[in-house]
């Protein structure tokens, strides 16, 4: 409860800040230790919404979870009892939204390293939450891969630093402040910078789960509770990004667009092509919605990488609808796997839609909404992204990206109509409460209407942000 | 670098070696070793 009138709250002043950020233009507070411009209020708006919906739906998930006792058996396994999990997870996810705030806010790049760092710290308890071995296993491995990238995102911060040492010429906080740096970025020491670039792409590209770095992302998001995979895979996502956005900038200005660009196109579009025949072949639904994860981050990266006006418009377009559709994909997922108590779509013998019409035709639209088909929103910003590589003359990547996105829709949609269609199994009606019904209810709501419209002041938001990276 | 930055690396360190404390902990109390090459169960 705590939980929802705080995350509540913070919507509202996400909110109040965006207002003052159309308002005013960049904010910043504490002499300059917090810095909000259009692109900060945007991923803050977006990591509120996302815990916003994400705490209501735990409600509900969580109700169920201690009434069908996998939170006893969990303790029988070596774990607490009930109420001790429910209060780690309590305790864990301001935690994490902290984080997630902080990174947006932080004008500092040391302190975006520390929150983004923090991000991981606080979630790596959500994966092993339900103490399996199996769960285990994941948090090893988030942990691992996790702090070795972020490790080198540190790298690159230093060195960012000491590339921007003679330009700047200063060891106070004012150092490494974002809105000092961007300003002298073109004196920077290039080669340095192009070194920081790298491994700044290496560390935050880790935490995005952009292949080869993205082994961590389905066993993390598979072992999670949903409600805090669907976190992962939204907020902290946006984070990384963010991070990386940052730095591109930085770099763009010291060493031309091209340099960072090369990288960003070649490892989108790696994480795509990875993502597919994993997607093609998927036997666990929840590890199915972790590689569309990846696919994702792929798009946004790749989206990056085109650059120009029209490229990173398509990548703050996807990353807002992608924020908005992705949890309900999670939310079905899990009302299915509450359900039937297995993730294994060999288990599930299909015709869901007769046991649980609600989830049943929610999962199937949010199935097409993920994979960007139209009317849903996520189709404009691929086709932004699609126009965005036409206009920069990629050809062979564009055609590439158009082939993977189709191999995707296919994969997914025979996995899903596979699961929610078909002969009735004669399973029991599903009950679901309200706080569930009424989180997929509503944010499908949200999805179609998105669809056909994006308010005024999002879409002012979403271009003063494309502005700041183009850099007006 | 400045100082409340090298301040929250140094916290930031000070939990990871917790956090991978407490997990090493419960691998062992789990697989009663700490032959991480056990955890082998999550693949496709």
């Amino acid at each position: 409860m705590v939980n929802l009138t705080a995350f509540a709250i913070m919507l509202g002043l996400a909110a109040l800040l965006v207002a003052q950020v159309l308002r005013d233009g960049p904010v910043s507070l504490w002499d300059g230790f917090f810095y909000a411009d259009a692109l900060s209020a945007l991923v803050v708006l977006l990591s509120a919404f996302v815990s916003l919906v994400c705490s209501i739906y735990a409600v509900g998930y969580f109700r169920h979870e201690e009434r069908s006792g996998v939170l006893q058996e969990a303790k029988e396994a070596g774990g607490r009892f009930a109420v001790d999990k429910l209060r780690e997870y309590y305790a864990l996810m301001p935690f994490l939204v902290f984080a997630m705030t902080l990174v947006a806010l932080a004008n500092n790049l040391g302190i975006l390293w520390v929150a983004v760092e923090g991000t991981t710290l606080a979630s790596v308890f959500l994966v092993i939450f339900y103490g399996r071995d199996t769960s285990l296993e994941a948090a090893w491995k988030y942990a691992i891969i996790g702090g070795v990238g972020l490790s080198m995102a540190l790298f690159g911060t230093i060195l960012t630093y000491y590339s921007a040492y003679g330009a700047i010429g200063t060891d106070t906080l004012a150092g490494l402040n974002w809105s000092v740096l961007a300003g002298n970025a073109v004196h920077f020491d290039k080669p340095t910078m192009r070194l920081a670039f790298i491994l700044i792409l290496l560390g935050y590209g880790t935490k995005a789960g952009i292949a080869p770095m993205h082994t961590w992302k389905p066993d993390a998001y598979s072992e999670a509770p949903i409600p805090g995979a669907a976190m992962l895979a939204t907020g902290v996502l946006n984070c990384a990004l963010y991070g990386l956005i940052r730095f591109y900038i930085l770099s763009s200005r010291c060493l031309g667009p091209q340099f960072g660009s090369q990288f960003l196109i070649l490892f989108g579009l790696l994480s795509m092509g990875v993502a597919v025949p994993f997607i093609l072949v998927q036997k666990n639904f929840r590890r199915l919605l972790a590689y569309s994860s990846i696919d994702h981050s792929g798009i946004m990266v790749l989206a990056l990488g085109f650059g120009g006006p029209l490229g990173i418009l398509g990548m703050l377009l996807h990353m807002t609808f992608h924020s908005v559709t992705k949890p309900l994909l999670f939310f079905c997922a899990g009302n299915v796997q509450q359900h039937l108590n297995t993730d294994l779509f060999r288990k599930a013998k299909g015709g869901l839609i007769h046991s649980m019409p609600l989830t049943g035709a929610a999962f199937l639209m949010v199935t097409l909404a993920v994979t960007g088909s139209p009317p849903f929103s996520l189709f404009q910003s691929e086709f932004t992204v699609l126009r965005a590589g036409f206009a920069r003359d990629h050809f062979v990547l564009t055609i590439f990206f158009v082939a993977f996105l189709v191999l995707i829709f296919s994969g997914f949609l025979v996995h899903i109509t596979g699961l929610v269609l078909g002969e009735d199994p004669g399973l029991p009606q599903a009950d679901m409460c309200g706080w569930k019904k009424y989180s997929v209810v509503g944010l499908a709501m949200v999805i179609v209407v998105m669809g056909f419209w994006i308010p005024a002041p999002l879409f002012r938001l979403i271009q003063g942000a494309v502005g700041i990276v183009v850099g007006g | 670098m400045p100082l409340v930055v090298e301040i929250g690396i140094f916290f930031d360190v000070l939990v990871a070696v917790l956090v991978l404390g407490i997990l090493v902990f419960r691998i062992g109390e789990t697989f009663d070793s700490m032959d991480v090459s056990k955890l082998r169960k999550l693949r496709e």
